[in-house]
């Protein structure tokens, strides 16, 4: 693994996810500049940002086992220490909430449940209690109870991709201009992307209902319904 | 006696090793600066120079150290040029590392572009210590 001076400081500065209301540079940009990358370390990057990223719809049909089977010779293949420990903390805390709603969607047989990382033994064994015996061990684990509690998803993604985002920034300070910042940021634009994706679909809805209830309130409308009425 | 004649190339070339690293690895972060922003390119490249004062430093100390090579005066030019040397290649890469990151931060926040500097100009403060001592002491080596 190369050290890439030229690449990383051809990339403009991605602010925190809470400020960063627009991208400071496309994919197709971005991809451009990957160019400068190894062939080595692109093909690393690929499946890095497939594990830390999967389209779920690749593995429609698949049961949990089968796609844990999956993860993990997945993750035998990358090289890095460093980027295998942000996606283990990644899929930990994807296992916690994964626990915590097949606990609250009624699942009593703690054997059905499958996750990655180190946690899964313990939440096994621990099912029906109510931290599932992480508490003081899982930073997350209260918040994630909490967030749970109030019946909002959006609030629960928020938070993990909060977590997400401070667990790259602090790798990607450690290693600069090494592979592993160039991957730590790729990770962190590909969360701001899915962040302003939501913003533009709740947006979408907002406009498209607007418009919709502003059309109907139309005299336009009313005189087309009259129209018709006659 | 051939440790001798190492001695007095020694920091000239062990100067300009570090100064290509320096200069090569502050330069690259240069170049992507450059592809990023559309003003205050020249600084960025003043930058990227920097590294190159130890080679200057180095050519000073061998022409301090230019006598002849005999027994006597050969351990001595020995020491001081290699170590010299050496404290000039490490300066010199340790400073491009500075000046790259120094580039990336000043890329992102313009204002903080002088402070940003400060971590470079530090190495350098040991650079020219290591010149100047050399300097001090070369002319106790027998002529």
């Amino acid at each position: 693994m190369s050290d890439y001076y030229t690449l990383l400081t051809a990339l403009p500065w991605l602010a925190d996810i809470e400020q960063c209301k627009q991208l400071p540079i496309s994919r197709i940009a971005l991809d451009k500049r990957l160019t400068m990358l190894a062939d080595e370390d692109r093909d690393q990057l690929v499946m890095i940002e497939s594990l830390y990223h999967p389209n779920w719809s690749h593995f429609d049909g698949q049961v949990d086992k089968e796609l844990v089977g999956v993860w993990q010779r997945e993750m035998s293949k990358i090289q890095s220490p460093v980027l295998l420990e942000l996606i283990h903390f990644h899929m930990e805390l994807r296992t916690l909430v994964g626990a915590l709603r097949t606990r609250a969607a009624g699942v009593e047989n703690p054997e059905r449940f499958y996750g990655v990382g180190r946690w899964v033994v313990r939440i096994r064994k621990h099912w029906f209690e109510p931290g599932f015996g992480l508490e003081g061990i899982c930073p997350q684990l209260n918040a994630l109870q909490r967030l749970m509690a109030k019946d909002n998803p959006v609030l629960v993604e928020q938070y993990i991709n909060q977590q997400l985002w401070n667990n790259l920034c602090q790798a990607e300070r450690q290693y600069h201009f090494s592979f592993e910042a160039v991957a730590c940021y790729v990770l962190r634009w590909a969360i701001a992307e899915r962040n302003q994706q939501h913003d533009g679909e709740a947006a979408l809805q907002q406009f498209t209902a607007s418009t919709k209830r502003l059309l109907e309130q139309s005299s336009l409308q009313q005189q087309l319904s009259q129209g018709c009425g006659e | 006696m051939a440790l001798g004649w190492a001695g007095l190339y020694g920091p000239m070339a062990l100067g300009a090793i570090g100064s290509m690293i320096g200069c090569a690895l502050a330069g690259q972060a240069a170049c992507g600066a450059l592809l990023e922003t559309e003003t205050g390119h020249g600084r960025y490249i003043g930058i990227a120079a920097m590294p190159s004062s130890q080679s200057i430093y180095g050519i000073v100390v061998m022409f301090a150290l230019n006598r002849e090579i005999t027994p006597e005066s050969a351990p001595g030019l020995a020491a001081i040029g290699l170590l010299c040397g050496l404290a000039l290649l490490f300066s010199a890469a340790w400073q491009g590392r500075c000046c790259a990151s120094a580039i990336n931060v000043a890329k992102i926040r313009p204002e903080i572009f002088g402070m940003s500097l400060a971590p470079a100009a530090i190495v350098e403060g040991f650079a020219v210590f290591a010149f100047i001592f050399a300097l001090v002491i070369s002319a106790g080596v027998p002529a």
